[in-house]
C-alpha cells in the first residue's frame, strides 16, 4: 500500500498539484497543537470516567462500531476542507491536535508518561496517520489553487487546479479510511483485552 | 503603435487567453511577466512573523475578554481557561495563515490578469500594482499592531481610511502605464485596486 501511495504522490507532484512541502503542513500543525494542548493541561490531576470503561462492558462489535463512528466523524471533518477552501480542515486540525495534547497531558500527569504512552501506542500512530492523511487530502485542493496562482505559467488556472486536485484528494481519503478501520480494529482488541 | 501596445499589455485579457487557449488565426500571446514568486513568499513570511510576534498581545486580549464575559463562571479551572485561550490563539493564527495565502493568491491572479505593467527595483525584480496594494495593506498594518500592542487594528476607522488611500494611491505609481488608456479601463484599474485593498480586512 505504501508503494502505491508513493506512486500516487509522485503522479500528483508531476501534475504540479502538490508537493512534499504541502504534505508536511498537517503534521506540523498537529504537533504544534499537541504541544499547546499538553502544555496547557500538564498540571491537571483530574481523572474522568473514560469511554473505554463503559465500552469494556459492551460486546466487541459495539465497541468497534463506537470507535469507528467516532473516528469516522473526525476523519470526515479533516477531509471537509476539500469543499470549504481548507477552512474546516484547519479548524478541525487545530481543535483535534490541542484536544489530543490536552487529554494526553492529563493522562500523563495522572499515570505517568510511560503508562499513558503504552496505553495508546498500539493504535494511536495508525489512527493519527489516517487522520493526518485525511487532513492532507482536505488541504490538497486549496494548496493546488494557491500553487496555481503563483505558477510560472499563466495558463494554469487556480479554480481548475482546485477541481483537478479533488480526484487525488479522494484517493487519499480512501487510504485514510483503510488506516482508520485498521486502527479501530486494533483499538477494539486493546480495549477488550484490558 | 502605442495604442496597440497598450491594448496588448494593459487591456483585460480575452476569454481565450484566460482559458489558456489561443485563436488559431492569431499569434500566441507573449508570456506575461509575473511578479516573482519570491516577493510573494517574502510578503507572506513577513506577515506571518509579525502576526506570530503579536500573539502575546492577542492572548492577553482574549484572556481579558474571557474574564469580562459571562463564561468566566463556567470555566473555574485555571488550566481549562488557559487551554481555551491557547486553542483560540492557535486556531486564530492557523486560520490567518490560510486566509493570507488565499488573499495573496487573489492578488497574484489580479496582478497577472487585470493590470500587467511592472515597476522594477534597480532594473531587476519586477513587481505589479496588486503586489504593491497587498504589501501596503498587510505588512504595515501588522507591524503597527505588533509595535503598539494593538490586538485588533482593523476595527478602527483609521484602518479603513488607510486601505482606501492605498487603493487609490497605488495606481499612481503606474501612472505612465494607464494615463492614455480608455476611461472605462482606468475605472477598472482603480476599482480593482480599491477592492483588493478593502479585502485586506480579512487578511
Amino acid at each position: 500500500m505504501l508503494a502505491h501511495l508513493t506512486t500516487v504522490t509522485r503522479s500528483v507532484r508531476a501534475e504540479g498539484r502538490s508537493s512534499k512541502t504541502e504534505l508536511l503542513v498537517p503534521p506540523i500543525v498537529f504537533v504544534t497543537g499537541i504541544v499547546v494542548g499538553w502544555a496547557s493541561l500538564s498540571d491537571s490531576h483530574v481523572l474522568g470516567s473514560g469511554d473505554w470503561v463503559t465500552a469494556k462492558q459492551s460486546a466487541s462489535a459495539d465497541v468497534l462500531l463506537h470507535i469507528l463512528g467516532r473516528n469516522l466523524s473526525v476523519l470526515l471533518l479533516m477531509f471537509s476542507g476539500a469543499c470549504t477552501l481548507g477552512f474546516s480542515t484547519v479548524l478541525g486540525l487545530g481543535l483535534l491536535s490541542t484536544y489530543v495534547g490536552a487529554t494526553f497531558g492529563v493522562a500523563a500527569a495522572n499515570v505517568g508518561v510511560a503508562d499513558a504512552l503504552s496505553s495508546v501506542m498500539l493504535y494511536a500512530p495508525v489512527e493519527f496517520a489516517g487522520l493526518l492523511l485525511a487532513a492532507t487530502a482536505g488541504l490538497m485542493p486549496v494548496t493546488a489553487l494557491v500553487r496555481a496562482a503563483f505558477a510560472e505559467s499563466s495558463r494554469i488556472r487556480p479554480v481548475a487546479s482546485y477541481v483537478a486536485a479533488l480526484r487525488p484528494a479522494l484517493l487519499y481519503l480512501c487510504y485514510s479510511l483503510v488506516l482508520i478501520a485498521v486502527s479501530g480494529g486494533i483499538e477494539t482488541v486493546v480495549i477488550l483485552s484490558r | 503603435m502605442n495604442a496597440k501596445v497598450q491594448e496588448v499589455d494593459l487591456g483585460l485579457p480575452r476569454m481565450e487567453r484566460i482559458r489558456g487557449r489561443a485563436r488559431s488565426d492569431e499569434p500566441a500571446a507573449p508570456p506575461v511577466e509575473a511578479t516573482p514568486r519570491r516577493w510573494w513568499v517574502l510578503l507572506y513570511v513577513l506577515s506571518i512573523a509579525l502576526v506570530a510576534a503579536s500573539a502575546p498581545t492577542l492572548r492577553s486580549e482574549v484572556q481579558q475578554r474571557l474574564a469580562e464575559s459571562a463564561a468566566r463562571d463556567k470555566v473555574t479551572d485555571p488550566g481549562l481557561a488557559d487551554l481555551a485561550v491557547n486553542i483560540g490563539v492557535l486556531v486564530a493564527v492557523l486560520i490567518f495563515m490560510l486566509v493570507l495565502a488565499l488573499y495573496l493568491s487573489l492578488a497574484a491572479t489580479m496582478d497577472r490578469h487585470i493590470f500587467r505593467p511592472r515597476l522594477r527595483v534597480n532594473g531587476h525584480s519586477p513587481f505589479g500594482l496588486f503586489f504593491v496594494v497587498a504589501a501596503c495593506c498587510t505588512v504595515p498594518v501588522h507591524a503597527v499592531s505588533t509595535t503598539l500592542a494593538i490586538a485588533a487594528p482593523k476595527d478602527t476607522p483609521l484602518f479603513f481610511a488607510y486601505v482606501i488611500a492605498v487603493g487609490l494611491a497605488a495606481p499612481w505609481l503606474f501612472r505612465k502605464h494607464w494615463i492614455d488608456i480608455p476611461r472605462s479601463k482606468k475605472a477598472i484599474v482603480f476599482s480593482s485596486s480599491v477592492l483588493l485593498a478593502a479585502a485586506s480586512y480579512v487578511a
